[in-house]
């Protein structure tokens, strides 16, 4: 194949004029449609876009919402349910408060911060435990151990430290995290 | 910006770019139209009329190479249903033929430098290749060319 041959060949791809004509027609027409009509996949993105933004937004918030609910449901639906529930947590803070020990663990400051956490706070007996709803994270309750306390044992969801003779341990348990330390007789 | 002095001064030469590219005069058409377009929305102006063809160039390549990459995936068929078409329209030029034989960036380099009288060095600058890589693939264009040019007679 000789190089005039070769240009030969190319030189019958040319467009004609017709062609021609017909392409910058259609060049000129969409250029005079503007930016979103000229360019119906970015229009479509964009829709795309909005609606997952749209969909992040409002179902997290859905589900939230739907986990209230019926954690409000499980913790007693009737109004005497919850008057019962008041009754009982304004003794365990009466006698949480008239605790010594609690004093020294919950101050001012510490109860402050555990309260923009929501914690809720209360003793089976045997122990006693302030909790964090919604939070599973160790650290989120540190702040209130002694300083003395120092780390005996650790895993991925729990720890427990030596606070003098005690042995306190904070856990994540069910989505919540609890400080669990035992109840002073 | 004139976008027709533009397009008439480079309309014939992108087009013969996407013909070789696509093989066909319906897909080198709606890949000059797409590179036309890119042009509209090209804010800086160019420094010279050497500039702007090897911007469209390289523009034109570019969507070339996507929509071969398009066709493959999304079009791809057999063989066997290939035979069964009727023949593509395709042009009786037997040279033509030969060069179609070539791989899709072969071809263009022969028709850059062949027809368009690009040089190895001004190639390389545009697309960001080695001289030498370009010269080894021109060298095995003319290899290709010949040999299939010897097999067919």
């Amino acid at each position: 194949m000789t190089r005039k041959e070769l240009r030969e060949a190319i030189d019958t791809l040319t467009p004609d004029r017709e062609t021609k004509r017909e392409m910058f027609l259609a060049i000129e027409e969409k250029a005079s449609k503007p930016a979103l009509v000229r360019w119906p996949k970015f229009r479509r993105a964009a829709v795309v876009a909005l609606a997952v933004l749209l969909l992040a937004v409002a179902v997290p918030g859905g589900i939230r919402f739907v986990i209230q609910a019926r954690d409000s449901i499980a913790m007693g639906g009737s109004d005497v349910k919850s008057e019962e529930a008041d009754i009982v947590s304004a003794c365990q803070k009466e006698a949480v408060a008239a605790d010594v020990n609690t004093e020294e663990v919950f101050s001012a400051e510490n109860i402050d911060v555990a309260d923009e956490l929501k914690t809720a706070e209360y003793d089976d007996g045997e122990f006693q435990i302030v909790e964090i709803e919604g939070v599973e994270d160790l650290d989120a309750l540190i702040h209130l151990l002694p300083e003395e306390a120092s780390i005996i044992e650790s895993e991925g969801t729990f720890r427990k430290y030596k606070v003098g003779e005690e042995i306190w341990e904070i856990r994540i348990e069910r989505g919540n995290t609890r400080l669990i330390r035992p109840l002073n007789q | 910006m004139n976008i027709e002095e533009i397009y008439l001064r480079h309309v014939d030469t992108i087009y013969r770019l996407c013909h070789i590219y696509l093989k066909n005069p319906e897909d080198a058409k709606d890949a000059t139209q797409s590179t036309f377009e890119k042009l509209l929305v090209r804010k800086e102006p160019f420094e010279s009329v050497e500039h702007e063809k090897a911007w469209l160039i390289v523009c034109a390549s570019n969507l070339c190479k996507n929509m071969l990459k398009h066709w493959y995936r999304s079009k791809r068929t057999d063989v066997e249903e290939m035979a069964a078409l009727p023949a593509k329209e395709t042009p009786n030029d037997e040279t033509l033929a030969l060069l179609y034989e070539l791989d899709d960036e072969l071809r263009r380099l022969v028709y850059l430098v062949y027809y368009e009288g690009y040089r190895i060095n001004e190639i390389a600058r545009m697309d960001g290749i080695n001289e030498s890589t370009l010269r080894s693939r021109l060298a095995r264009a003319r290899e290709q060319l010949k040999l299939i040019m010897e097999e067919e007679q």
